[in-house]
């Protein structure tokens, strides 16, 4: 094998490849790319952000404010208190199935429940679930 | 040269056969006498092989360090610059032959990055086409009549590639609410690729698969996806432990000399199926290309 192929071979080989996406991974400010639906939802958030916003403004409903909102706790800390510490051992009946609630993964992976809904995939896609439920038991 | 049509085999839910119907479909498509060729998105494990005996070969030469170019490589910037040095061999050597008709491009470990790296592409007309290239450009000029790709059970940038390439899905369903919201669910992905990409994918066949018709709640299923799929939906496939042998062997069904009776009916309605299948993709050719792109 030429060394010219060699060089193509090590370039599109998998660890190299993985190594490159890892090294990505660790820059936080590398522009996100979105699959076509998240692209759309995005937009169409924006979008309606910016609209809302207007007509706020133009209402004079929209004051500007310096101060930060009062904090709210999370569906995850209302059940179990804003002093609990997520751990990562247990099944999390948060899986993400909408936008307000934080991704979260059982064992590295998504959890059992998240397999009911593809939820991986639902946060991936930028699909956010109406009829969120935590799920606390595992399904399939 | 004729244009192969493109199938995919898609929906985003684990364990409804998706593997098992392509690999069914391809083998009944090939019995009815036209050149097919499987292509394996669905996952590093390599389970469409694993239906032809071809597993063990694959890991073989990944052990052997002779496992490049595979499928992942077809996705990198330098795929163009791979086939000007190594030649018709870098396209040849993905392809293996099954003894059951088709031919197979298997998965590869190397997939299991390939959305990550893909959404690093930027301009979405190219982060999407990559596939559909490869086969305009490499596959097509082979001379096959039917390409039939599996895709991944989620929703990422590999399977939107295998949608993008191929504008026609056929979705396998057990039944069950899941299945019924993600059908659901993949309509309205199609409609936003159409209205925002300018790709057209033709939601093709809604194949009933796993179907055991001695339990109420799968007539009712059935029932349901008759009503909200009249025009595309398949003869259901009955649940067959003959099926599931088959696959452990490193075969299909069709394979088998003398299968159980629902082994028999399971290997019917593939035919069945695969027959209405090639009539449906043969009124709209695959390859056409998007009318609009955007990139926004």
């Amino acid at each position: 094998m030429t060394d010219e192929i060699e060089k193509l071979k090590q370039k599109t080989s998998r660890d190299d490849r993985l190594s490159e996406t890892e090294e990505e991974d660790d820059n936080d400010d590398e522009e996100v790319a979105y699959t076509p639906v998240e692209d759309v939802v995005l937009r169409e958030n924006a979008k309606q952000g910016i609209e809302t916003l207007r007509e706020q403004t133009e209402r004079g409903e929209r004051v500007e404010n310096d101060e930060p909102d009062e904090m709210t706790l999370s569906p995850y800390e209302e059940l179990f208190g804003d002093d609990h510490e997520y751990d990562d051992s247990v099944d999390d009946p948060y899986c993400g199935n909408c936008s307000h609630v934080e991704f979260r993964k059982h064992n590295g992976s998504p959890g059992p429940h998240c397999s009911v809904f593809d939820l991986k995939t639902r946060l991936e896609s930028g699909m956010v679930c109406d009829e969120y439920e935590p799920q606390t038991h595992g399904g399939g | 040269m004729r244009t192969p049509s493109r199938v995919a085999t898609f929906i985003d839910k684990g364990g409804t056969g998706k593997t098992t119907v392509a690999a069914h479909l391809g083998v009944a498509l090939s019995e009815a006498g036209d050149d097919v060729l499987l292509v394996d998105l669905a996952g590093k494990q390599g389970d469409l092989s694993k239906h032809f005996g071809l597993w063990d070969e694959v890991e073989e030469s990944i052990e052997r360090d002779d496992d490049w170019p595979n499928i992942s490589t077809v996705f990198q910037d330098e795929w163009d610059i791979i086939v000007e040095k190594l030649g018709d061999a870098a396209v040849h050597d993905l392809i293996l032959s099954t003894d059951e008709g088709p031919d197979v491009i298997p998965a590869h470990p190397g997939l299991d990055s390939l959305d990550a790296e893909l959404g690093n592409i930027d301009k979405p007309s190219d982060r999407y086409s990559r596939l559909d290239t490869f086969l305009t450009e490499y596959v097509d000029p082979l001379g096959y009549d039917v390409v039939l790709v599996d895709l991944p059970g989620i929703t990422n940038n590999v399977t939107y590639n295998g949608l993008w390439a191929t504008r026609h899905v056929v979705v396998p369903v057990e039944a069950g609410v899941f299945e019924a919201s993600q059908l659901e669910a993949l309509e309205k992905d199609l409609e936003k690729m159409g209205e925002n990409f300018g790709v057209e994918v033709e939601l093709s066949m809604v194949v009933p698969n796993k179907v055991d018709r001695r339990t109420k709640l799968a007539k009712e299923y059935l029932r349901e996806f008759r009503d909200a799929y009249p025009e595309i939906i398949a003869r259901p496939v009955p649940v067959s432990q003959e099926i599931r042998n088959a696959a452990d062997e490193g075969r299909t069904v069709f394979d088998v000399e003398e299968p159980s009776k629902t082994g028999e009916r399971a290997l019917s309605r593939f035919a069945e199926n695969a027959d209405e299948l090639r009539n449906r993709i043969a009124e709209k050719p695959s390859s056409s290309p998007p009318e609009v792109v955007s990139d926004d």
